[in-house]
């Protein structure tokens, strides 16, 4: 195995014997569940009370009643879950020493940062299938349009990376697990916020660009459907970033 | 030994946020030597060695390992060097052959290298029968063991052990001197901190005692030892009678026979130049002090007479020395 590829099976291996994956895991596939069912059943009723008006079957939009609200809430709840994965990587370590274990060893920091980030990363993704099965089953009983649906699992994905790279950067700050959650919870709300902020702005040039630093627009593009560079650079960028400093902060840390 | 400079050091120093952990260290290491840092707890031993393996940044002066700057090429230096900590840092998770397997994938060992590696190892230290328990439900001294494989692993160049038996039982502790002077025969050059006199002495070809941040005296053992001249005369005196130490000392200072002298908890250690005559004036003094002695000796001295000579003062306080032969 390449040092990254060790590192990547031994975070694995402590994150499955311990029970922080099954427990975020279970709660994530939960809400996603939840979500799910109770935008299907308000698509229910939709259908029923617009037949009681026109009368007649109405062909229901489940993309826009069901997928992307699933979506734009699972992209909520992920700042408040990703937090919690991404807490012990290199905060426990650091606690435990066992992080020197990796400093001494020839193998850079860049490789380390990544391959934490990459663990965690897997995990994510691996939970991020096993919803799948919420839309194919949908798809049993009626029918939608997918494309919206790959793009919005795509703007997932891209969401969870920068979610995780920032968790990884709070935890590298601090040795306490709860305090590096706590900072990745902030920092997240922080750039989501932004939007909002750059809305009350207004349509000014420095509007534009807070609004841009905001997660939220370039997600919902995604969940729509459409699929722009400018939104794939910008989650690919912001994940880079973090992972940037991360490496900084860790490096320095190496020579207290 | 060659004289080949392994590691060299100029006026090394350490301050963390305001604690200065060591100064103006300075001192070579010759290759396929045993070197040793001697010194009591807070001594800056563990500081110098963690600079040494680039875990640390040195505040001033430099330090060099086989030729590499510690802070300019510290890929280079951690290539060729192992460490085994002085606090075990051990995976909660891991088993002990998954730490050494770890470590193999983290130094591009070849798979079939690892594990010949982890079996001569393993059965090294003792640890065969453990090896696939997590390590966290080692023993403490089962750990140190894991920690020194760890340190073994990749097979270094230079060797850094920090206070590696301590809390060990005896045999463990006979059987990792038994390989540190393997390792020594096989070429390896191996520092090691220690708060033992005997290991410093039985174990190291040259040593350097620390106390306070600095270095009090370089040397292999038996030169320190011939350094200091002389013989020891050690009183102790009986219970309640340390109140008349202080009168003794000044008695006894500036007789011809006797070099030096410095108090302990229980009594004096007396410099002499030859313990026949200083024997009959120490008693003479006692007697006329009425100063009560519950036990004298002479002898060579010893590591630990080197440690007081240096430092002013033991390095433990608390008991008394272990037998060291000279
Ligand atoms: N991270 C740190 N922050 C602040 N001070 C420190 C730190 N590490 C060590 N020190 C201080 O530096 C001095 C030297 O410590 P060091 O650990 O090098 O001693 P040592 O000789 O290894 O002692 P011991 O025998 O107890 O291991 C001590 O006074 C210690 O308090
Ligand atoms: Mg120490």
């Amino acid at each position: 195995m390449t040092p990254v590829q060790a590192i990547i099976a031994k975070e694995l291996r402590s994150y499955f014997v311990s029970p922080i994956v099954y427990a975020v895991g279970a709660v994530f596939l939960l809400i996603f569940g939840v979500l799910s069912y109770v935008f299907v059943v308000n698509a229910g009723n939709q259908a029923v009370r617009l037949m009681q008006v026109q009368g007649a079957a109405a062909q229901l939009n489940l993309n826009d009643l069901v997928l992307r609200p699933t979506f734009s809430f699972m992209a909520i709840f992920l700042m408040l879950l990703l937090p919690i994965l991404t807490m012990r990587t290199f905060a426990e370590e650091r606690k435990l020493r066992t992080v020197e274990l990796l400093m001494t060893s020839p193998i850079g920091i860049n490789e380390i940062v990544v391959a934490k980030f990459l663990s965690v990363y897997l995990i994510f993704l691996g939970l991020l299938t096993l919803t799948g099965i919420a839309p194919l089953i949908l798809s049993l009983f009626s029918s939608f349009d997918w494309n919206p649906v790959f793009t919005g699992y795509l703007a997932l994905a891209l969401l969870g990376a920068m979610f995780l790279a920032t968790g990884v950067l709070a935890s590298a700050l601090t040795e306490n697990q709860i305090v590096a959650a706590f900072l990745s919870f902030g920092l997240l709300i922080l750039v989501w916020l932004l939007g909002g902020l750059g809305n009350v702005l207004g349509d000014t040039s420095i509007g534009n660009t807070i609004a841009y630093l905001s997660f939220i627009e370039h997600f919902d593009r995604l969940t729509r459907g459409l699929v722009d560079t400018k939104d794939l650079v910008y989650y690919l960028s912001s994940m880079v970033l973090m992972l940037f400093l991360a490496h900084r902060v860790v490096e320095s840390q190496r020579w207290k | 030994m060659d004289q080949t400079v392994a590691i060299e050091t100029a006026r090394l120093g350490k301050v963390y946020d305001g604690v200065t952990a060591i100064q103006e260290l300075s001192f070579k290491v010759f290759a396929g030597e045993i070197f040793g840092l001697l010194g009591p707890n807070g001594a800056g031993k563990s500081t110098t060695l963690r600079i040494l393996i680039t875990l640390l940044r040195p505040t001033t002066g430099q330090a060099t390992v086989l030729g590499h700057d510690v802070v300019r090429e510290a890929d280079c230096v951690r290539r060729s060097v192992g460490y085994v900590p002085q606090e075990r840092a051990i995976d909660r998770f891991l088993t002990g052959r998954e730490h050494l397997l770890l470590l193999g994938d983290l130094y591009h060992l070849s798979k079939d290298e690892t594990q010949r590696r982890i079996a001569e190892l393993l059965k090294l230290v003792d640890l065969e029968d453990q090896a696939d328990r997590p390590a966290k439900t080692y023993s403490g001294g089962m750990k140190r063991k894991l920690d020194i494989a760890c340190g073994l692993l990749p097979n270094p160049k230079i060797l850094f052990l920090d206070e590696p038996t301590l809390g060990l039982d005896v045999q463990s502790r006979l059987r990792i001197w038994d390989y540190v002077r393997h390792l020594h025969e096989r070429g390896m050059t191996i520092v090691l901190t220690t708060n033992y006199l005997d290991e410093a002495d039985r174990l190291c070809d040259r040593l350097a005692i620390i106390d306070g941040g600095r270095i009090k005296a370089l040397g292999s053992p038996s030169e320190l030892k011939a350094g200091l001249g002389g013989d020891i005369v050690s009183v102790i005196l009986g219970a309640g009678e340390m109140t008349r130490v202080e009168a003794l000392a000044s008695a006894l200072k500036g007789l011809p026979s006797i070099k030096s002298i410095s108090t302990k908890p229980t009594g004096l250690d007396i410099r002499v130049e030859s313990p026949e005559k200083a024997l009959p004036a120490v008693l003479e003094a006692a007697n006329r002090l009425a100063c009560r002695i519950e036990f004298i000796d002479y002898h060579r001295p010893r590591l630990d007479d080197v440690f007081v000579a240096h430092t002013g003062h033991a390095i433990r306080e608390e008991f008394p020395m272990e037998n060291v032969e000279s």
